[in-house]
């Protein structure tokens, strides 16, 4: 029997993984590059039953070359009366001001991904978004960068824009029953 | 539609759906935004069979600074703990040799209470189990100092006091003649306080 090594991305490029493609190896900033953390918080208490359906939260600034390696969402559930509230976390432009258009307002979580906030639930409730804390999350996604998350969601992307943008939050199916709720996010990235 | 902003763009976590009038905005600080993520992984195995770990025994992690920001405690056991074994998670002062006293008597648990060792744990995030002390909005990307004000009653720092600190884990609930062989795992993920 012939023992066959295979190669990761690390090593081969060319589609045939039995090879060593000579000079590949990981991009620098997936392969020891230092490990970043943005945290954004938002109380949306204030906000109080203002708040509706389609809503934005703008949680942290990322660019689009960022690679997402971790992406944990915390919320105490305050979204009190609510039957099944769902956060959605995608990316906004950041534009002039942090008023720019809309990349994809779900691409974390969103369709085959929703978190759904517990509104009883008074206690933290933790999200791994990048792993499968998150129905249709996967291992898979940690290490992409910002817009290749988006271009897996369908924005037509092909290569990086370039682009300055906001980590954002959309509260969806709360219509009518909002009352207060604590936002935290944490990307760890490079 | 309304547009809200995090505290990464106001300098405070209240929602507010207005930014500085002059087109800036406030940047929070770097600990909060692009800090380096710095990593710490301690192995403790084998505890001696001639001196059973008991109610109370102190095992010392890690070294730290009172200016340290934790981001995540991840706690990874295997048998033989006795199903009800828990671990408090605080801070202690270095002191001469890593010998130093709790840095109040009520920060054995400053960082989380009771947490669950007597079944095999595959990295449990301590800093975000809901039975955990630590408030992911309140605490989340503060210095240990500033968790010890928030969560050590009878502990006030007016700043930063520059100590050395050990993170210590505290054994409860070992319960009979106490564990031999006992192990743990623990990897923490922290920055440090960018000014």
């Amino acid at each position: 029997m012939t023992v066959i090594t295979y190669y990761s991305d690390h090593y081969s490029r060319d589609g045939d993984m039995r090879t060593i493609d000579e000079g590949s190896h990981g991009a620098d900033d997936i392969n020891g590059a230092p490990l970043r953390v943005a945290i954004g918080k938002c109380d949306l208490t204030a906000v109080g039953a203002s708040l509706s359906d389609g809503d934005v939260v703008r949680m942290a600034r990322i660019r689009s070359r960022n690679r997402v390696v971790e992406l944990r969402f915390s919320t105490d559930g305050q979204f009190d009366g609510g039957t099944s509230p769902l956060a959605y976390i995608g990316f906004h432009k950041k534009g002039a001001n942090h008023d720019g258009a809309i990349v994809d307002a779900e691409i974390f979580s969103g369709s085959g991904g929703d978190i759904t906030i517990d509104p009883t639930n008074g206690a933290y409730q933790d999200f791994n978004v990048t792993t499968d804390d998150v129905a249709g999350g996967s291992i898979e996604l940690a290490g992409k960068r910002c817009w290749e998350h988006a271009a897996d969601a369908g924005v037509a992307l092909t290569q990086d824009p370039k682009e300055e943008w906001d980590l954002t939050v959309s509260p969806t199916d709360i219509a009518g029953n909002t009352t207060s709720g604590k936002l935290v996010v944490a990307m760890f990235y490079t | 539609m309304t547009t809200y902003f995090s505290d990464q763009y106001l300098g405070s976590a209240t929602a507010s759906s207005q930014l500085a009038q002059d087109g800036t905005t406030l940047k929070i600080s770097a600990t909060r935004q692009y800090a380096p993520v710095r990593y710490m992984k301690c192995v403790v195995r084998n505890l001696p069979a001639t001196d059973p770990v008991q109610d109370g025994d102190v095992l010392r992690l890690f070294p730290m600074k009172s200016g340290d920001v934790p981001l995540r405690i991840l706690v990874s056991t295997k048998a033989p703990w006795t199903a009800a074994t828990d671990m408090d998670i605080g801070i202690a002062l270095k002191g001469i040799a890593h010998d130093g006293p709790l840095v109040h008597a009520n920060a054995v648990d400053m960082l989380a209470g009771v947490v669950d060792i007597g079944s095999t744990l595959e990295e449990e995030s301590v800093l975000a189990n809901p039975g955990a002390l630590m408030d992911p909005f309140d605490d989340l990307g503060k210095s240990l100092w500033e968790i010890a004000n928030d969560r050590v009653t009878g502990l006030s720092y007016s700043t930063n006091p520059h100590q050395e600190w050990d993170l210590i884990g505290t054994i409860t609930d070992v319960g009979g003649a106490g564990i031999i062989n006992g192990n743990i795992d623990v990897q923490l993920w922290y920055t440090k306080a960018v000014s």
